[in-house]
């Protein structure tokens, strides 16, 4: 497992998830962080200008403009937002790689089965 | 702010619940992404859904941000809300807008309730004034150039014959620097109201003027002939009578300077209130 820690909150992820095949507005950001989520984190406009205001302030995104669209932001990952995704990504691969080892998921599913 | 954006002017109104700079910074995207997201709901039901969902968003998410204004919190610490905390937030709003509603009708109420106990409060002190207490006195309005006696509800309009006219039993009100100085006594009982020097139930010198008021289940005595009526807008017909033919009198009033033609006129100028 690697030695890096989880250090995002759940919603900071997904952000950062769902600008790490291309730059997004708003509401693009929302509608991938709902389908990667299954739906799970819908996300508002408040909260989100919340997360990308403290995602900018810690570098880990940025902010650019597109001519052909000038009503709205678009957000990309910065060179920070990338290393923090990948160290975040390796974190979870290393967790489900130790819970496989360890056979919990098999356990878990037994468990919900005789439950 | 673009036309298309002028639909939305209660939700940017509602942006102020931000700190400014964060206000001025997203306000304008957050508006944007709105749009957006309204844009894109196929139905009318979709649209208020989202409506909602902001409107429980907004005020925790605007405190999250004046919170982290105050000291630093982790970032999406209340942002991230479950379906359960919309439910509680819904709940929250339905709570908080009932007890509204019941505390406006409470108040209402309140008014309404202390209106008619002032009513019956003056209705009592009258009453009682009649066993040897006084009277409401008129009320003398000057900026609206009128009288008003409580007790019969009437507006007269003020002259120099009646600005001076007095709602007491006795002695008399006497108002500064005015020259005519009567009573204006409201029988409870009979509902008579007669203007004179002193309380009277006779029609005589003293009772200069003499005013009863007509409903229909309190019908005058057909065979007096009043020398003037007013029509009130509550339905009542105010007949008022003065005593200008008795011999002796006229030299009497002369000598108080005391014109009972004149104040039978200005009571006939009586309105309801």
């Amino acid at each position: 497992m690697s030695k890096e820690s989880s250090q995002l909150p759940q919603v900071a992820f997904s952000i950062l998830l769902a600008l790490s095949l291309r730059e997004r507005h708003g509401y693009e950001i929302i509608k991938q962080v709902q389908e990667d989520s299954n739906g799970k984190i819908n996300l508002g406009p408040g909260a989100l200008y919340t997360s990308i205001k403290q995602l900018r302030k810690r570098g880990l995104i940025t902010e650019v403009t597109h001519k052909d669209d000038t009503k709205r932001r678009y957000y990309k990952l910065s060179g920070l937002g990338t290393k923090a995704l990948r160290d975040e990504l390796t974190y979870y691969e290393g967790a489900l790689t130790l819970a496989r080892k360890r056979k919990i998921m098999h356990a878990f599913e037994t468990h919900v089965q005789t439950a | 702010m673009s036309k298309q954006h002028e639909k939305y002017k209660l939700y940017q109104a509602f942006l102020h619940l931000y700190p400014r700079q964060h206000r001025q910074a997203y306000g304008q995207q957050m508006v944007q992404t709105l749009d957006d997201i309204l844009s894109d709901q196929g139905s009318s039901f979709g649209r208020f859904a989202v409506w909602v969902k902001v409107s429980i968003e907004l005020p925790i998410n605007a405190l999250e941000e004046n919170i982290s204004g105050i000291g630093e919190i982790s970032v999406n610490k209340l942002t991230k809300i479950t379906a359960k905390q919309y439910m509680y937030g819904a709940f929250a709003v339905l709570l908080i807008g009932s007890y509204a509603l019941i505390s406006i009708n409470y108040l209402m109420q309140r008014s309404q309730i202390r209106a008619l106990n002032q009513s019956i409060e003056i209705t009592n002190q009258n009453q009682r004034a009649t066993n040897g207490g006084t009277y409401n006195p008129v009320s003398i309005v000057p900026s609206e150039n009128a009288v008003y006696l409580p007790l019969a509800k009437l507006r007269l309009p003020a002259t120099d014959t009646n600005e001076s006219l007095v709602y007491t039993y006795a002695p008399a009100h006497k108002v500064a620097g005015l020259k005519k100085l009567f009573n204006a006594e409201l029988d409870i009982s009979t509902h008579n109201l007669s203007v004179n020097n002193y309380p009277s139930a006779q029609f005589d010198c003293s009772e200069v003027v003499y005013a009863d008021f007509v409903t229909p289940s309190y019908p005058i005595n057909p065979m007096w002939k009043a020398d003037g009526s007013v029509m009130l807008t509550d339905g009542r017909t105010m007949n008022v009578y003065y005593a200008p033919s008795i011999s002796g009198c006229q030299q009497t009033w002369a000598m108080n300077n005391i014109n009972p033609k004149a104040i039978a006129d200005s009571l006939k100028q009586a309105v309801s209130y």
